[in-house]
């Protein structure tokens, strides 16, 4: 599976927030590095259908980002995300699932699943609004797989978790990234360094650098400094 | 006897580990759902508040054309903008609860998710019109269509300006623009009720003359502005 970005822009007024992106992504875990205001989010957003880019295109396997069918492919974490007030962690899972159609007994099975992986399970029935910022991220991270994504759009998902629940869910995200092509958007370079297959690094709307990074490349997080100082 | 060799041929062959069954278990396409399904589904997370207020004012009519309270029309009159305002509020949820960015991108969008929530909303203020009407008609001696008229006239205007002020950049900030003109026209009604009793008269008479033309030109708008809320749900997000 390839997921392609070809030429990909967003203009706002007279500010190019994304420039003639182009790239090509296939199963495995990209980290997506950039400084804040760089466009990392105005991309995944393109990348998720939410936004509409002013031009370019994007698809998986000639499936446009337009379709229902490549949305049916897809698992988002936005970087910022509310849920309505009455809802528990299980009732939101449950009601993404819906949305993304999956039928109700499967739903439930896999709600459980996933609220037990993130570590939510015992507090699955407490509304979210009790919940703490790093418990609230890790209900995103359970919605977003909840339909077995293809393709798994992340924006900064580690925003919010103590430095115990980081770990496990670098190591959960390297476990999916076998088979998934996983996108992870972050500004901190230990978050990817050691289960990306593949950086992009983007600056001032642009991509200064693309492919996996090994270490006779030298430190990533030293290049990562120099570029964004 | 027959569970003894099922038990020896499970012990002697081994079930061979299933082979790329997660694959197998993805590549299977999702069924496709019905809107039948989609609105049924949607209609489950609609918020209590908008049902028990649909019921009270089915109980109201009732307990009025019971009791032969004649404002009963008149109160109901006023009531049905707050209906509207509800169900405005309650079709934009995603926006107020910052869910917008999760609903447009699972598989059936947010523009299916409010159409949904509408299409709910109005059958809802659809099947309390189809009761109070026929029973006021019945208890206070009036035209149904006219008394239905009266009820639904209010609805859509409180209907129509709000789908307008929620796309507008005051109504985008503020979450509870549509409950101010619910009030507003609630107050009107009110005051050409109580003060302007000539004024009042005045407004039957039109209503008597041209209620159902005003009715299906309003409902007409209503339809225009919803479906351009509809189709702007996903810009303004």
């Amino acid at each position: 599976m390839n997921l392609t970005v070809d030429r990909i822009t967003k203009q706002y007024k007279n500010k190019l927030a994304v420039d003639r992106i182009s790239f090509r992504l296939s199963e495995g875990v990209t980290g997506l590095l950039g400084a804040n205001g760089a466009g990392k989010t105005t991309l995944m957003r393109m990348m998720s259908g939410i936004l509409e880019p002013t031009s370019g295109e994007i698809a998986v396997d000639g499936i446009p980002v337009q379709s229902e069918e490549y949305r049916a492919l897809l698992g988002y974490l936005p970087q910022d995300f509310g849920y309505y007030p009455e809802f528990s962690a299980r009732e939101f899972v449950l009601y993404i699932a819906a949305l993304k159609g999956i039928e109700k007994k499967k739903a439930r099975k896999k709600t459980e699943e996933l609220l037990e992986v993130v570590g939510l399970s015992e507090v699955a029935g407490k509304k979210i609004r009790t919940f703490s910022g790093g418990m609230k991220q890790r209900v995103g991270i359970a919605q977003a797989l909840v339909n077995d994504p293809k393709i798994l759009i992340l924006d900064e998902p580690t925003a919010g978790l103590d430095p115990k629940e980081r770990v496990r869910f670098r190591n959960l995200i390297a476990e999916i990234g076998k088979d998934t092509i996983v996108l992870f958007s972050t500004h901190i370079v230990s978050d990817i360094e050691h289960i990306a297959n593949n950086v992009l690094m983007m600056k001032e709307g642009q991509l200064i650098h693309e492919g996996a990074w090994s270490e006779d490349k030298g430190d990533l997080e030293k290049f990562y400094m120099e570029e964004f100082e | 006897m027959k569970n003894e060799w099922k038990d020896m041929l499970n012990d002697a062959f081994y079930a061979p580990e299933a082979v790329k069954k997660k694959e197998f278990l993805r590549s299977i396409r999702q069924r496709e759902m019905s809107s039948f399904e989609m609105i049924w589904q949607q209609a489950a997370y609609i918020r209590i508040h908008v049902w028990i207020f649909a019921v009270m004012i089915i109980a109201f009519a009732v307990f009025g054309a019971a009791t032969g309270l004649g404002s009963t029309q008149h109160i109901i009159a006023m009531i049905m903008p707050f209906t509207a305002s509800f169900s405005v509020i309650e079709a934009q949820r995603s926006k107020w609860c910052g869910m917008t960015e999760l609903e447009m991108a699972t598989r059936f969008s947010l523009r299916s998710v409010v159409l949904a929530r509408m299409t709910i909303l109005g059958a809802v203020t659809f099947v309390v019109l189809c009761v109070i009407s026929p029973v006021i008609s019945v208890a206070f001696d009036q035209g149904a269509v006219l008394t239905a008229v009266r009820i639904l006239i209010p609805y859509l205007v409180t209907m129509i300006i709000s789908l307008e002020a929620e796309r507008s950049v005051i109504g985008r900030k503020t979450g509870y623009c549509p409950l101010m003109i619910a009030a507003v026209v609630s107050v009107f009604i009110y005051w050409m009720a109580g003060f302007e009793t000539r004024m009042l008269l005045r407004y039957l008479d039109i209503l008597e003359s041209w209620g159902i033309l005003i009715a299906l030109g309003l409902l007409a708008l209503t339809f225009a502005e919803q479906w351009k809320t509809i189709n702007n749900v996903e810009a303004f997000a």
